[in-house]
């Protein structure tokens, strides 16, 4: 019987070493990619199919999600101010999306499950808000490490409290996303796996419960990517308001 | 030129996914406030452990500086469920309103 966390091994397809790096194609860089493709390819179909302004099934999906994601930039970081994140949002959202929903295909990989992905994101994004805060706001930035309305006392207490809360947002950003593909993936190999070694008269129940688990899962891979560039959102929208 | 000719239903069932995700389902949505504020409260906990216990390391102040990073993590653990609390009441407001 096969271990519950087998589908999360890195296996080596092509091997690259230049100069002792590991450069070397694995499952996980070939999911990543046909989840790229996958974006990049649905974009294209439409568009080179000729936008219209009756839009088919295809665009109207992909309108939908655009102003899904466009409404949600504007909500949390405002109109003026948001306009030149929409792109970063949007792929962002559609790249997790198109990561967790591949992962769900029977012996695909899921790349959303690997914690150095979901950290590599956050860490990224964490990064990217400290440049936008520093670019905005100069020296003032640091201001966001005292909360309006903090009496001058409280302000030594306050500033080691806030840092350590601000270092936690990419943690639980990266470990939120990890644990939830890793968490739903683990539950559908250890039923699928009942369902395999019970007797017949009782695998019925393991095997019913997997297809309810993965119909589940298809809706914690939307809610996480929206979570994920939710959250996003709101951090740069923080760094930008400065309170 | 590419084409899509695939199944209507594919396309039907992810617009179906986009909308349910703004729609309520009470069990579903309360695990996610759950494991949302438990791992902010875990990871800012953590966080504070781990500095408080590097500034042991550096500084040689065994155990003052665990104990004091612990404390400051659950404060900020606290500070970010509350902000992450008052975020959920307002989208709560925004659905009530709808």
């Amino acid at each position: 019987m096969e271990s519950p966390l087998h589908h999360f091994e890195v296996h080596t397809i092509i091997p690259i070493h230049i100069g002792g790096l590991d450069l070397s194609i694995n499952n996980a860089v070939v999911a990543m990619w046909v989840g790229l493709a996958v974006i990049a390819g649905s974009f294209m179909l439409v568009v080179n199919r000729g936008v219209s302004p009756i839009p088919g099934k295809m665009q109207s999906i992909l309108e939908i999600s655009m102003e899904f994601i466009r409404s949600m930039v504007y909500e949390f970081i405002g109109e003026d101010e948001g306009k030149k994140y929409v792109p970063f949002i949007a792929t962002l959202f559609l790249f997790i999306l198109a990561c967790n929903l591949i992962g769900l295909v029977p012996g695909s990989y899921t790349i959303t499950s690997q914690i150095v992905v979901t950290g590599a994101f956050a860490t990224g994004i964490f990064i990217m808000t400290l440049v936008i805060g520093f670019c905005k706001h100069g020296m003032h930035f640091l201001g966001i490490l005292v909360p309006p309305g903090v009496p001058k006392i409280m302000i030594p207490l306050m500033i080691p409290i806030e840092i350590i809360s601000m270092l936690a947002r990419p943690i639980s950003l990266a470990v939120r996303l990890f644990a939830n593909m890793t968490a739903g993936h683990t539950v559908l190999a250890v039923l699928f796996g009942l369902a395999l070694t019970s007797p017949a008269w009782v695998s019925w129940m393991p095997f019913g419960f997997t297809i309810i688990i993965n119909g589940l899962e298809i809706a914690i891979a939307f809610i996480q990517a929206y979570i994920f560039t939710t959250l996003t959102c709101v951090y740069i929208g923080d760094v930008i308001k400065l309170h | 030129m590419l084409r899509y000719d695939g199944p209507d239903f594919l396309l039907a069932d992810s617009y179906q996914s986009i909308k349910l995700m703004s729609e309520n389902n009470g069990l579903r949505q309360g695990m996610q406030i759950a494991f949302r504020l438990g791992t902010e409260l875990t990871v800012a906990t953590l966080m504070g452990a781990l500095m408080g216990y590097g500034f042991d390391k550096f500084f040689d102040t065994r155990p003052w500086g665990l104990a004091v990073g612990v404390i400051f993590g659950g404060a900020a653990g606290c500070l970010n469920v509350y902000r992450a609390a008052m975020l959920l009441s307002i989208d709560d407001e925004d659905t009530n309103q709808d």
